[in-house]
């Protein structure tokens, strides 16, 4: 009787920890499964009982192991796979483990609230294990399936210790293959062709190399969408060793496949939380950098005041937001600021608005054709004194520009873009990008030359002297930062002016 | 106190413990798996 009234208690408790486990797994799929995880919560809320039930009042075996089945793919599936390998271990082990040693990733976490819920999902399933292993009358059998548990979970903290460390593997058959994923098509098909070029300038300059190289080039093409199905193949079909991508828009994309693969990943992205420091590294000089130099720029050239024309677009934005901030500090003023839609082509009345506040430097940032119409128009209006940050060498008509001085990428090997012209006469050297994609060539190949895992290479890695000038990464960020550089259109062609 | 509210506050200070931990953790890690989309970056 006593025992009846045990099993009884237990079930009841049973029930309540699946139920309140349950709520907790629906939570958390919302986060991928989206409304498909009402359907999973409903199953796993509406099942159990039911299968209870039946056996209580039938004494069916069948209906027992059912709801055993039910407690084992709660414990099992979310607990200990979802909710300890994926999200608990990760959080815990996985930020210890990387703190002292960089063999071990950082983990990167996704939404604060699915985390958390994965971890009380964890925590569920041994709730949901205690009162199953409650069910069973045998007091030692309970107790050697408890200790089973114990040791199962043991387990799996030192498989993960084991498994999360990232080791050097030796290139299949002494070939390395580079993934190079940029859109050579589209809006960004100048800096895309560019950018390849550079990267096979890279692989053809190495010299007396350990491995052999190999550039896996696929367009991404210009959709964020469809550039995943190209990424996935990359990854996945060709099975590159490592990634050199450009283009925020896409490097957003590849960053969770390079992560899944565990192979590092270089993005030519001024969007920094690409770079996790972990296999996701950026390489390129950040809008807060641009906007110093810019600023710093301006006033030794003895501007005060500066009149802002730009286009609404969310890179420029960032340019003028950073730009913004430095010349506050640096006392400058922003004489007018006016922020133009993509579609204006007439800037007549903008320039006019624009000259009134009479302004030292007029500052214009937009994508084309805006771009060319707006210098066209400045050169009508006899305005001369122009300057940005990049966008005069993303012009399709530098000469519109002539005169105006900018920041953009640095090149201190300058010799790097004349041989760029050389080798390439019929591709266009976009300043901007190029030397960060050269130079992230060749951080991947030191990487394997000197016979270390690739991504604990680029983790350990402080500097970089490339052909982009002095590149520097703080410890455990995935960010190189570098210096831009002033640039000028001169006789139609962007110039270096200093360093 | 009886041994079972002595060890159901165990189980109570662990799991907010454990939560808790999390939750420092992953508030305070700077590696998100994204932070916004930059929806229109050209580079």
């Amino acid at each position: 009787m006593d025992s009846q009234n045990e099993i009884r208690r237990a079930s009841w408790q049973s029930l309540v920890a699946v139920a309140l486990t349950a709520v907790v797994i629906t939570f958390n799929h919302v986060f991928t499964l989206g409304s498909g995880a009402f359907v999973l919560g409903a199953t796993l809320l509406a099942v159990p009982p039911a299968l209870w039930i039946w056996f209580r009042r039938t004494a069916n075996i069948w209906a027992l192991a059912a709801y055993g089945a039910m407690n084992a793919w709660i414990v099992v599936g979310f607990g200990l796979i979802k909710g300890l390998w994926d999200i608990t271990l990760p959080i815990f082990a996985g930020t210890f483990l990387s703190s002292v040693s960089t063999a071990y990733p950082k983990p990167v976490f996704g939404a604060f609230e699915f985390e958390i819920s994965g971890v009380a999902m964890f925590l569920g399933s041994l709730f949901v294990l205690y009162y199953g292993l409650q069910l069973i009358p045998s007091r030692g059998r309970r107790g050697a399936l408890s200790s089973v548990a114990a040791v199962g979970v043991t387990a799996i903290l030192l498989a993960f210790v084991a498994l999360d460390h990232d080791v050097w593997t030796p290139p299949k058959q002494g070939v390395v293959k580079i993934g190079v994923i940029v859109p050579t098509t589209g809006p960004y098909a100048m800096l895309g062709n560019s950018f390849v070029k550079a990267v096979q300038m890279a692989r053809d300059d190495l010299r007396d190399t350990k491995y052999r190289y190999e550039l896996v080039i696929r367009d991404s093409g210009p959709d964020p969408e469809k550039a995943k199905q190209v990424i996935r193949r990359v990854v996945n079909d060709d099975e590159v060793d490592a990634i050199v991508g450009g283009i925020s828009l896409i490097g957003q994309e590849t960053k969770p496949y390079a992560t899944a693969a565990r192979i590092p990943h270089l993005c030519v992205c001024t969007v920094s939380w690409i770079g996790d420091g972990a296999y996701n590294f950026t390489n390129i000089p950040s809008p807060e950098a641009e906007g110093e130099l810019w600023a710093r720029e301006a006033q030794r050239r003895g501007i005060t005041r500066v009149a802002l024309l730009t286009q609404d677009y969310p890179s420029i934005n960032n340019h003028v937001k950073a730009l913004k901030i430095e010349i506050a500090r640096l006392g400058l003023t922003v004489a007018d600021d006016q922020r133009f839609d993509g579609s204006v082509r007439d800037f007549r009345s903008l320039i006019r608005r624009a000259a009134a506040s009479l302004p030292d430097v007029y500052y214009v940032e937009a994508l084309e054709p805006g771009l060319d119409l707006l210098g066209q128009q400045l050169g009508d209006a006899r305005i001369h004194n122009v300057s940005a940050v990049v966008a005069p060498s993303l012009s399709d008509n530098p000469a519109l520009f002539e005169g105006a001085w900018y920041t953009d990428s640095n090149l201190k090997d300058i010799g790097f873009k004349r041989r760029f012209e050389e080798k390439y006469p019929d591709t266009r050297f976009a300043t901007h990008m190029m030397p960060y994609a050269y130079d992230s060539v060749n951080m991947i190949v030191s990487a394997f030359e000197t016979g270390q895992n690739p991504a604990v290479y680029l983790r350990n890695l402080r500097s970089y002297d490339g052909t982009a000038g002095l590149l520097t990464k703080a410890a455990a960020s995935g960010n190189f930062a570098s210096r831009p550089a002033v640039w000028t259109i001169a006789n139609g062609k962007p110039a270096l002016l200093n360093q | 106190m009886t041994r079972n509210t002595f060890v159901w506050l165990l189980i109570i200070v662990a799991v907010t413990v454990v939560l808790g931990g999390a939750s420092l953790i992953v508030a305070n890690n700077p590696v998100q798996a994204a932070a916004g989309a930059p929806v229109g970056f050209i580079h």
